[in-house]
């Protein structure tokens, strides 16, 4: 018999009493942990999408279900596809306080050879573009050569591997940086590569897109305001000054997905502190229940020779054993139940979700195992003074 | 029901595997009658799932210790096999937006992890308790 | 002479009653004896004890043990003084039910730091539990259950032992045997005081207090506190 087993023989012969106190702290942990794990997923999905887009504005062509298609396609991933006449580049190049600006083409194939889905193929212009290769994970030396392509951390092919898009071989040069957007899935082509694969989808019959050439028409420009530039008033300078076309602020595609994001992010953030300071009042309420049903078994410890800091000691003990147990176990709950499906909550929620990496999710789950111990000996702590202050002598003479 | 508490939860969790596997978290469905990658990965986790069931159901009904400690690491060792079935044996589809990224692999993974803890702490606890009788 | 009490007053207040549980007590023990303390319910017999025991500070007086006044000393030192010099065995169920009967004769030992595993088989044997070593309190009687609080109270060979009727719950053989082994120890030399109603713990007693209302009436066998011979340490 040694005195440090005292706490865990008290745990282990109330099995009850020990599993009801450990499924508060999972509950505790578990809210905590998740909550939080859930609302830095979507903030970081918020912030990787405002750096992945790396523009000020981007110009589509007119009409309302364009601004949608495009917010699909950076959300969510559907792929879809709109054009304006080439020609809007060079006139928007003239505008003042426009620094950078690349034209992209959206293709959309009409099956991979492994899936019978669809996928997004986006044609750039390498020499102007921006957005694309700052994300490059895994680069290539030079330039995207005919069939070459990048694809987005999203899709299974690996560099160096090939894939068929309406039967022609390409092949992947680069990955993208997972970024937790819609992009993730898009494959990013050369326009002579684009070109090549209309072509090719013509042959196989599937002409309807093939009027509409790299050589004629874009999808959409993207373009790096100057700085110091009102991104507003060039917005709005190139809305009056170039017909058939909308400027689209990225910050208002943002704003909208951050009000959603506040919107879920606070009823989270109030389920993470309401549920965790419940199950911290039903742990103290637990607490001082139990003291009062084990106050003779105290008195006889006592009577051992116990003194009243040794007393409080094994009751936090008892406490922070239940709870360390509790913590780890609801935070190994929890990874398990929401890391393996942040894919489900992205396509959920239609917000872009990435996942912390494997360390800051580590440190986030020791944080909230300190933060179940702390309020598990703090919900302790009010029956570890009673206890450790009965009236000895009192409860010996009842003799109950 | 006390001593086969262990067994009966390899068993059920074995079962959820099995019947999960071609029902509530299946993998992709068939477009115009075409299955994709996912749909083999899909088939060999319903198969070995079904090998699991029965070795779980063995393991419950069968009276000798060394016997019962032998199927819990049977069931155990296919558990972990089942971890690796989706994207790592057999691929899947191309894109992780896809329903056997999203859905099939983490369930198969999560589920067969309980199952492989599981019928790991049994076959341990088996295998003590077999040697000891000796 | 080693436990004195001078003047021990103990009072609290029922339903707006003020009520006298010791009032003006004077006392001394010795080691070496075993006194007995009687009186009908309620005249405080319990309640001297725990004040003897260090287990509830009087309202007024003090209680010497060896010149020094254990109410003075803080919580940590009088309860490790009471670890090592007192046995304690209270009124009714008092085992651990989360420790097995092994494990709650041993406790006092480990609280001491110290290890007494074979002295913890001796005590099972001289108190008849030597088959219930890894039985729970649940399991045993209410008799094995008194066996077992003084087979405790005596595993760190306490120079004090105090016993509040020991011999409840137990039939007349295990009473005996009980009262045989307190008596023991004061031939070892140490002062045990057995508070109690049974006529039979009167036989073995060297020295026999009667208690009414608070105050020690009559002393049996008196001495002069010089007569006393010092506790065994």
């Amino acid at each position: 018999m040694k005195l440090r087993d005292l706490p865990a023989a008290d745990l282990c012969r109330k099995p009850i009493r020990t599993a009801v106190l450990t499924v508060i702290a999972v509950v505790l942990s578990a809210a905590a942990f998740g909550g939080q794990l859930i609302v830095i997923s979507l903030q970081r999905g918020l912030d990787s999408l405002e750096q992945r887009l790396g523009a000020d504005i981007i110009v589509l062509p007119e009409g309302a279900e364009n601004k949608v298609d495009l917010k699909n396609i950076l959300l969510q991933g559907t792929p879809g596809y709109f054009y304006m006449d080439k020609s809007i580049t060079d006139r928007l190049a003239e505008i003042d306080g426009i620094e950078k600006l690349s034209a992209q083409y959206f293709l959309v194939s009409a099956n991979a050879e492994c899936c019978t889905v669809q996928v997004q193929i986006i044609g750039f212009d390498e020499d102007s573009d921006f957005t694309v290769k700052p994300w490059l994970k895994e680069a290539y030396d030079g330039r995207l050569n005919t069939n070459e392509i990048i694809v987005g951390a999203g899709l299974s092919t690996r560099v160096g591997h090939t894939l068929k898009l309406y039967g022609v071989e390409c092949k992947a040069v680069g990955k993208l940086e997972k970024t937790g957007t819609g992009l993730d899935t898009a494959i990013y082509a050369s326009d002579e590569t684009v070109r090549g694969l209309i072509k090719a989808s013509a042959k196989q019959g599937i002409a309807v897109l093939s009027k509409q050439s790299p050589e004629d028409v874009v999808s959409s420009v993207y373009i790096k305001a100057k700085d110091g530039a009102d991104i507003d008033m060039l917005a709005a300078k190139i809305n009056t000054e170039i017909d058939g076309t909308q400027a689209v602020r990225t910050r208002s595609v943002m704003t909208e997905t951050a009000d959603r994001l506040n919107v879920i992010s606070k009823s989270i953030t109030t389920l993470t502190v309401a549920v965790p300071v419940l199950a911290a009042v039903i742990m103290f309420a637990a607490f001082y229940l139990i003291s009062n049903e084990r106050k003779r078994e105290f008195a006889v410890l006592r009577t051992i020779g116990f003194s009243r800091s040794g007393l409080s000691r094994l009751v936090l003990t008892e406490a922070l054993i239940t709870a360390g147990a509790g913590g780890i176990a609801g935070v190994i709950l929890t990874a398990a139940a929401v890391l393996p499906f942040v894919g489900v909550i992205e396509q959920k929620t239609a917000l872009p979700v990435l996942a912390p990496k494997v360390s800051e999710t580590a440190a986030y789950g020791a944080a909230v195992v300190v933060i179940v111990l702390l309020t598990g000996s703090l919900s302790a702590a009010l029956s570890a003074y009673k206890l450790s202050h009965i009236d000895t002598g009192k409860i010996l003479r009842e003799g109950c | 029901m006390k001593k086969n508490i262990l067994g009966i939860a390899e068993l059920l969790t074995a079962l959820l595997l099995t019947i999960g596997s071609f029902t509530i978290f299946k993998a992709c469905g068939a477009h115009e009658g075409k299955y994709m990658a996912c749909h083999w990965a899909q088939n060999a986790v319903t198969l070995i799932g079904t090998v699991i069931t029965l070795l779980a159901l063995l393991r419950i009904l069968l009276k000798n210790k060394g016997i019962k400690a032998g199927l819990a690491s049977g069931v155990f060792l296919l558990a972990v096999s089942v971890i690796f079935i989706p994207d790592s044996v057999i691929s899947l589809c191309m894109m992780d937006t896809m329903r056997c990224h999203t859905i099939f692999k983490p369930t198969v993974i999560v589920t067969a992890c309980v199952l492989a803890a599981v019928s790991g702490i049994d076959s341990a606890v088996g295998i003590t308790k077999a040697g000891k009788d000796k | 002479m080693l436990i004195s009490a001078k003047s021990i007053g103990i009072c609290y207040r029922k339903k707006d009653r003020r009520i006298k549980a010791l009032d003006g007590v004077e006392i001394s023990l010795c080691g070496g004896e075993l006194t007995v303390i009687t009186g009908r319910s309620g005249s405080g017999k319990t309640t001297l004890i725990n004040v003897l025991a260090g287990l509830l500070a009087p309202n007024e007086g003090q209680v010497y043990y060896d010149d020094t006044s254990i109410y003075n000393a803080g919580d940590k030192q009088l309860s490790s003084f009471r670890n090592k010099n007192i046995g304690y065995i209270p009124q009714g169920q008092s085992a651990l039910a989360n420790l097995t009967v092994m494990q709650n004769i041993l406790l006092p030992a480990a609280l001491a730091k110290e290890n007494k595993q074979e002295f913890a088989e001796y005590l099972l044997g001289a108190v008849g539990l030597e088959k219930l070593k890894n039985a729970y309190p649940e399991e045993l009687s209410g008799g094995e259950l008194r066996r077992l609080a003084a087979a405790r109270a005596l595993i760190n060979s306490p120079s004090v032992i105090f016993a509040d009727e020991p011999t409840n719950d137990l039939d007349d053989d295990n009473a005996s045997m009980m009262l045989k082994l307190l008596k023991a120890q004061s031939k070892r030399g140490a002062a045990v005081i057995i508070v109690t109603h049974d006529s039979t713990a009167l036989d073995f007693a060297d020295r026999i207090f009667h208690m009414s209302d608070g105050r020690i009436i009559t002393k049996e066998n008196e001495h002069e506190n010089t007569l006393c011979r010092p506790l065994v340490s």
